[in-house]
C-alpha cells in the first residue's frame, strides 16, 4: 500500500505539472461524476479526488498541490528504497518534532499519517486495516487511527521500524498504539515527553527529552545529528508555516479561498515530512494560489457562500463531504480541524531555541494542538474560530474512538450554543467506514440543515 | 468484631461520610483521583489524602450529563457523585493526566463547578525519562506553591520529608502484609486485602500505620484460611474497589494471593528515597515505581514483577480484569496476555464495570477457568 | 443395570437437555427457556424423562450448565457451558480440537485437548453484534424469517458491508442496502459475513487447530457454516447430532463421569 502510494503520487504529480489539464479532467470531469456514486471505474481514485478538494479545488492551487504529491511521493519511495535495501527505518508518531529525526539523514516514517492514505488506491484501505486490526485480536477500545496502523503493520503493509520514536500524548489512542507497536515491533524504543501546556517553562522542560532523543539516537545511529541540516529543516518548517498561517487566515475572508482540502493535504505532508523542500515551496504556492482567487474574488462577482461551515473535528478518512455539501447547498468549508495552521515560527538563532521552537511547533501541529491540554485550548479555539471565520453551522465528525473529543461534547455544545451557531454531532468512525457510511452521513447532514432552517 | 470485620467494615464506608468525620475532628481532606498524586505532601499539608472510590455510590446518570455510556465506569460514577455534591466536605479534590477519560473529569468538573472550590491537575507523563522526572517535580512544585496559597500552611521539604518517612513506613508494613498472604496457611483472602488498601488510602497515615501493625500482631493467632492450599491467583487491575466482585472471583476462581492493581500494590509498592531531595525522590517514585498501564514505559518491569509474584506466590494463574472502554488497559492486557502466556502462566481476561452487573457471566468464565486448569493439572 | 444420566442446558433463549443410558443418547429435548430458571430446569428434566419413558428417580446423576445452572431444585452437579459444550463436540467427533459456539446472547471458541476437555477459550464480551441474537434482529430487518437468512446468503454475492461494531448500527445498515435496492441475498451473505467476522475476533486470543466445529442454535445456519469456512479457509466438522444439543450433551457426559 506504501509503494501504491508512491505510485499514486506519482501520477498525480505528472498529471498536476499540467494544472489546466489536471484541472479540466479530474476537478471539472470525473470529480463531480463521484460526488454521490462510487463506480467500479471510479474506485482507485475517488477518495483521493474527494480528498484533495473533488469538484471545489481552484485551479489556481494546483502547482501548490503538485509540490504535495512531490512530497508525498519522496516520503514514500524513500521509505520503500530503505526497506529494499535493508537500511534502518525509523518510526516516529505526530507529537514527535521529527526533524532531529529526518536531520541524522536516516529514513523515517510517520505511521499515523498512514491512516490518510491508505484509501489511495481505493476507499476502503484503512478500513479493510481495521479488519485486519480486529482479526488478530488487537482491542477495539483504541481509536481506529492507531487500530489501522497496527492492521497494517500485522498485514505486512508497513515497512518494519529499526527504531520506534514515540510520545505517548496526547491522547490515550497515541499511548494504546504506541503499546502495542512497540511490542509487535520488538525494536529499539525512545519516549519523548509530551507536554500538557504551552508555557514557556513546560516547554524547556519537554525540551529536555529532545536533546535525551539526540543522544539517543546518536549512540544508536553511530554518528552526530547535522546541526546544520536541522537548522536548514527548521527554516523550512518557518516557510511551511508562515505561508499556511496565512492561508488558513484567508479563509475568514468572505467568501473564503476555498483551500480547505489543499489545506488538510499539507497537513498529512508537514506531518510525515514538512521541514522537506518540496513542502516548503508548495506552501508557498498555494498561498500564492490564495492571493490569486482573493484578488479574483475582489475583482468581480465571487461564487455566492450560501453557507459557511466548520468541520470541528477530525477529517473523515474515507470521504470528504465538501464537493457534496457545495454541489447540494452552495456550502464552503471555511474552516477544518486538520487544515488549520496556527504554528509559531521556530528561533533557529541557538540550539536551545531551536529545540524549543521544534517541540512548540509540533505541538501546535492539527490533532496534536487541539487533543493535548485542558478544555480551554480546545473551547477558545473552537469559539474564536467560529467567531473570526463567521460560520453558520458546527459539524462534529465525532470519531467514536475519540474519548478526550467525547467527553467534551457537552462543553462543545455550550460553547456553539453561546456563539449562536447550531452544531451536529455525526457519531462515525473516521478510519472505518463500517461504522456510518457515506449515505447516512448525507442523511443526517440533511436533516441538521433542516431542523436549522440552513441554509438561510 | 474481629480486625478484619472492622477493616471490611471500614472499607464499606463511603468517602464522604469519613470527610465529615475528619472534618469533626478538625482536619482537612483532599480527594486523589489517581495514584500518580503523592500523598506525602497533601499530609505534609495536614490535610487527610484520601484515594477517590465510589464505594457505596450507586447511579450514574447525573455523570452521564457530560460523559458517554462508553466512558470509563469509574469517571462516571466519581462525577456523578461531584455532581450530587458529595465532594462538598473535601477541601480539595486532585486529578492527574492517567487517561483521556480521567483528564476531562477535571475539565467536568470546573465547567460544572462542582465542590470543592480547590480542584487541581498535576499532570504526569506516561514516560519515565529524565524530563519527565523533572517536569512533573515542577509539577509538585506548583502543587505545594497552591496548598501553600490556599491553606495557608508552611508545607516545607522537612515536612514533606517527615511525610514520606511515614509513608514508608506504611510501605515496607504493607510489605509484610503481602508475604504473609502468600503463605500456603495465609489467613487474608484478597478481600481482605482490598478492604485494607481501601481503608489505608483513606485514612491518615498514621492511624493507617497503627492498623497494620495490629493487624500483623494479630495475623498468627488467626486461623489459616481454607482455600489457601486450592486455586492460588494472581489478580491484575487498574481501579479495582467492588470488594463484591473480588468475592466473587474467590469463591468461583480461588484465592487472590497477590495483585498489581492502582489501587492495591501498584499503589504502595516501593519506597521514596528518603536520601534525596523530596521533591526529587517523589517524583522518581512516581513515574518509576510499578503503578499502572499509565506509565508506558514500565512495561517490562510490571510484567517482570507479575511473573516473579506469580512463582514467589506459587499462583496457578493470572487474571486480568479492567473497566469496561479503558483503551490502555485494553493495550495492556494485549502485551500481558501474550507475555504471560509465553511465560506458560495460564491467563483469564475479564472486563466489567466499576461496580455490579454482569455476575452471571463473570461467574461461568470463572468456573470454565477453574475447569481449564484443572484439566491442565490433570493432563501433567 | 443401565446408567442414566442426565445433562440440561439452560441458555438465555432455549433450554435443552440429553438423557444418557449407559454413555449413549436415549432421549433429547428443547424448549424456549421459561422466565425462571428453575421452572426451565424442571421442565427439561420432565420432558427428558417423558421421551426417555422414565421416572426422574432412575436418574443416577444430572448435570447442569448454562445461565440455569444456578438454580438447581435438586441435587445436581454444575459444568460450564464451555466445558459441556467442548466435551459434547468431542463426543460427536473425536477429532475436534476447536468448538465456536455462537449462541442466543454470547459466542465463544474454546480450545480441546485430546480428551475433549477446555484447555483455553475466549468469550464475546460487550455485546450482542456476534450473537444469535444478532442474526435474528438483522433477519427481522431484512424482512425474512431467520431460518431462511443462511439458504439466502448462500445464493447472495460478496460485496455488501456492513458495520459489525454494534447491532443497532448493523441494523441501520441492513435498512439502508434495501432501500438502496441490493439485492436481499447479497444483504444476507454481508449480515452473515460482519457476524462471523466478529465471532473470529475471539480467535486472535487463542491457537485455532484444524479441527473446528460450530455448536449451538446457529450451526443449523448454513450461510454462517459457509462463512466461517471460507473465513477459516478450512472445512467444518459437521455432526449428525443435533448441534444445538451439544452442550447438554457435554453436561450428560460430565454427569455419567461424576458416577
Amino acid at each position: 500500500m506504501i509503494e501504491h502510494a508512491a505510485h499514486s503520487a506519482a501520477k498525480m504529480e505528472r498529471l498536476f505539472a499540467h494544472p489546466w489539464l489536471a484541472h479540466r479532467l479530474l476537478v471539472k470531469t470525473i470529480a463531480p461524476r463521484l460526488i454521490d456514486s462510487d463506480p467500479k471505474w471510479g474506485r482507485m481514485m475517488r477518495t483521493t479526488l474527494l480528498k484533495t478538494g473533488g469538484a471545489t479545488l481552484p485551479i489556481e492551487a494546483i502547482p501548490g498541490m503538485r509540490q504535495a504529491t512531490i512530497a508525498t511521493k519522496g516520503m514514500h519511495e524513500s521509505v520503500v528504497n530503505a526497506n529494499r535495501n535493508g537500511e534502518p527505518i525509523v518510526w516516529f508518531t505526530w507529537p514527535v518534532p521529527a526533524a532531529v529525526i529526518a536531520a541524522f539523514k536516516v529514513a523515517y516514517f510517520c505511521p499515523e499519517n498512514f491512516y490518510s492514505i491508505a484509501n489511495a488506491t481505493g476507499g476502503d484501505g484503512s478500513t479493510r486495516m481495521c479488519e485486519v486490526a480486529d482479526r488478530h485480536g488487537v482491542p477495539q477500545e483504541i481509536c481506529s487511527i492507531n487500530r489501522c496502523v497496527l492492521g497494517a503493520h500485522l498485514a505486512g503493509e508497513l515497512p518494519p521500524p529499526a527504531m520506534l520514536i514515540t510520545a505517548n500524548t496526547p491522547c490515550d489512542g497515541n499511548h494504546a498504539g504506541n503499546t502495542i507497536v512497540r511490542e509487535l515491533a520488538q525494536c529499539d524504543h525512545f519516549s519523548v515527553g509530551g507536554a500538557y501546556d504551552r508555557s514557556p517553562e513546560t516547554i524547556a522542560v519537554w525540551a529536555r527529552s529532545v536533546w535525551e532523543l539526540i543522544d539517543f539516537m546518536e549512540k544508536r545511529l553511530g554518528r552526530p545529528m547535522d546541526w546544520d541540516l536541522l537548522r536548514s529543516y527548521a527554516e523550512n518548517l518557518n516557510r511551511v508555516n508562515a505561508a499556511l498561517n496565512k492561508v488558513t487566515e484567508m479563509h475568514r475572508a468572505v467568501p473564503a479561498p476555498g483551500l480547505i482540502n489543499p489545506l488538510a493535504v499539507f497537513w498529512r505532508v508537514v506531518g510525515g515530512a514538512g521541514w522537506e523542500p518540496p513542502v516548503a515551496l508548495g506552501a508557498e504556492l498555494l498561498l500564492e494560489a490564495a492571493e490569486k482567487i482573493m484578488a479574483k474574488n475582489r475583482a468581480r462577482k465571487a461564487p455566492r457562500e450560501r453557507m459557511r461551515v466548520l468541520l470541528g473535528d477530525q477529517a473523515i478518512a474515507w470521504t470528504d463531504p465538501g464537493s457534496w455539501l457545495a454541489r447540494e447547498y452552495g456550502a464552503a468549508v471555511v474552516s477544518d480541524y486538520i487544515g488549520s495552521f496556527r504554528h509559531p515560527m521556530i528561533d533557529t538563532s541557538t540550539r536551545e531555541s531551536l529545540i524549543e521552537g521544534l517541540v512548540l511547533d509540533r505541538l501546535h501541529f492539527s490533532m496534536v494542538r487541539q487533543a493535548h491540554g485542558t478544555m480551554e485550548y480546545t473551547l477558545q479555539e473552537l469559539d474564536t474560530t467560529i467567531r473570526e471565520y463567521g460560520a453558520d453551522c458546527v459539524v462534529f465528525h465525532s470519531n467514536v474512538g475519540c474519548k478526550h473529543n467525547l467527553a467534551l461534547r457537552r462543553e462543545v455544545e455550550e460553547t456553539c450554543r453561546a456563539a449562536g451557531v447550531p452544531a451536529c454531532f455525526l457519531d462515525v468512525d473516521i478510519v472505518d467506514r463500517r461504522i456510518m457510511g457515506e449515505d447516512a452521513i448525507k442523511q443526517k447532514l440533511r436533516a441538521f440543515f433542516a431542523a436549522n432552517g440552513l441554509p438561510k | 468484631m474481629t480486625i478484619l470485620e472492622e477493616i471490611r467494615a471500614e472499607a464499606g464506608r463511603p468517602l464522604p461520610e469519613l470527610a465529615e468525620k475528619y472534618h469533626a475532628d478538625g482536619r482537612r481532606c483532599a480527594a486523589l483521583f489517581c495514584g500518580f498524586i503523592p500523598p506525602e505532601i497533601v499530609h505534609a499539608a495536614g490535610a487527610v489524602p484520601m484515594r477517590l472510590r465510589a464505594t457505596g455510590h450507586s447511579g450514574t446518570d447525573a455523570g452521564s450529563t457530560y460523559f458517554a455510556q462508553t466512558h470509563c465506569s469509574l469517571v462516571r460514577h466519581a462525577f456523578d457523585m461531584a455532581m450530587r455534591g458529595r465532594f462538598a466536605g473535601f477541601d480539595a479534590v486532585m486529578f492527574s493526566t492517567g487517561c483521556d477519560h480521567s483528564r476531562r473529569v477535571y475539565d467536568a468538573w470546573r465547567h460544572a463547578d462542582a465542590a470543592p472550590a480547590l480542584r487541581m491537575l498535576i499532570p504526569v507523563s506516561s514516560d519515565s525519562t529524565p524530563a519527565a522526572v523533572v517536569a512533573l517535580e515542577r509539577e509538585l512544585e506548583k502543587m505545594i506553591f497552591t496548598l501553600r496559597e490556599e491553606w495557608k500552611v508552611e508545607l516545607d521539604d522537612g515536612a514533606i520529608g517527615g511525610a514520606i518517612r511515614q509513608y514508608n513506613k506504611q510501605r515496607a508494613l504493607l510489605e509484610q502484609i503481602g508475604r504473609a498472604r502468600i503463605a500456603d496457611d495465609s489467613r487474608l483472602s484478597g478481600a481482605d486485602v482490598l478492604a485494607l488498601h481501601q481503608v489505608i488510602s483513606s485514612v491518615p497515615v498514621d492511624q493507617g500505620n497503627a492498623l497494620l501493625e495490629r493487624l500483623l500482631a494479630e495475623l498468627p493467632g488467626m486461623p489459616a484460611r481454607e482455600n489457601a492450599t486450592g486455586t492460588r491467583l494472581f489478580l491484575v487491575s487498574s481501579h479495582f474497589e467492588d470488594l463484591r466482585r473480588m468475592a466473587t472471583i474467590e469463591e468461583f476462581g480461588g484465592l487472590v494471593v497477590g495483585d498489581l492493581m492502582c489501587t492495591g500494590t501498584g499503589y504502595f509498592h516501593g519506597p521514596v528515597d528518603e536520601a534525596a531531595p523530596p521533591l526529587t525522590a517523589l517524583a522518581e517514585r512516581a513515574l518509576h515505581r510499578l503503578s499502572c498501564p499509565h506509565a508506558a514505559d514500565e512495561i517490562d518491569r510490571r510484567v517482570r514483577f507479575i511473573v516473579d509474584s506469580v512463582r514467589e506466590g506459587r499462583c496457578d494463574a493470572v487474571i486480568l480484569d479492567r473497566l469496561s472502554f479503558c483503551a490502555i488497559g485494553a493495550a495492556e492486557f494485549f502485551v500481558l496476555a501474550r507475555r504471560l502466556k509465553a511465560e506458560g502462566i495460564a491467563v483469564l481476561e475479564l472486563e466489567g464495570e466499576l461496580h455490579g452487573g454482569g455476575e452471571g457471566q463473570l461467574r461461568t468464565r470463572l468456573e470454565a477457568f477453574r475447569e481449564q486448569l484443572s484439566n491442565r493439572d490433570s493432563a501433567r | 443395570m443401565t446408567t442414566l444420566a442426565m445433562g440440561i442446558d439452560i441458555g438465555s433463549l432455549t433450554a435443552k437437555g440429553v438423557l444418557l443410558a449407559n454413555g449413549a443418547p436415549t432421549a433429547k429435548f428443547l424448549c424456549r427457556s421459561l422466565p425462571s430458571a428453575t421452572e426451565s430446569v424442571r421442565s427439561v428434566a420432565s420432558g427428558l424423562c417423558g421421551h426417555g419413558r422414565i421416572e426422574f428417580e432412575q436418574v443416577h446423576a444430572v448435570c447442569l450448565t448454562g445461565y440455569g445452572r444456578f438454580q438447581a431444585p435438586f441435587p445436581a452437579i454444575e459444568k460450564s457451558e464451555i466445558s459441556c459444550h467442548g466435551l459434547g463436540a468431542a463426543q460427536c467427533e473425536s477429532s475436534v480440537r476447536t468448538v465456536i459456539d455462537i449462541g442466543g446472547q454470547d459466542s465463544k471458541v474454546i480450545a480441546l485437548d485430546d480428551r475433549g476437555l477446555v484447555q483455553e477459550f475466549a468469550m464475546n464480551n460487550k455485546c450482542a453484534a456476534g450473537t444469535g441474537r444478532a442474526l435474528e434482529v438483522l433477519a427481522h430487518a431484512l424482512g425474512v424469517p431467520v431460518e431462511e437468512l443462511g439458504p439466502l446468503a448462500l445464493r447472495g454475492k460478496a460485496g455488501c458491508r456492513l458495520s459489525n461494531r454494534c447491532s443497532l448500527f448493523m441494523e441501520n445498515d441492513v435498512l439502508q442496502a434495501r432501500r438502496d435496492g441490493i439485492e436481499k441475498s447479497a444483504i444476507a451473505r454481508g449480515i452473515i459475513d460482519a457476524v462471523v467476522e466478529r465471532v473470529l475476533t475471539l480467535t486472535a486470543k487463542l491457537p485455532i487447530r484444524s479441527g473446528i466445529c460450530l455448536t449451538g442454535g446457529v450451526a443449523k445456519n448454513p450461510g454462517v457454516v459457509a462463512a466461517l469456512e471460507r473465513h477459516l479457509d478450512q472445512p467444518m466438522i459437521r455432526f449428525e447430532f443435533d448441534p444445538q444439543l451439544v452442550g447438554a450433551l457435554g453436561a450428560a457426559h460430565f454427569a455419567a463421569r461424576s458416577l
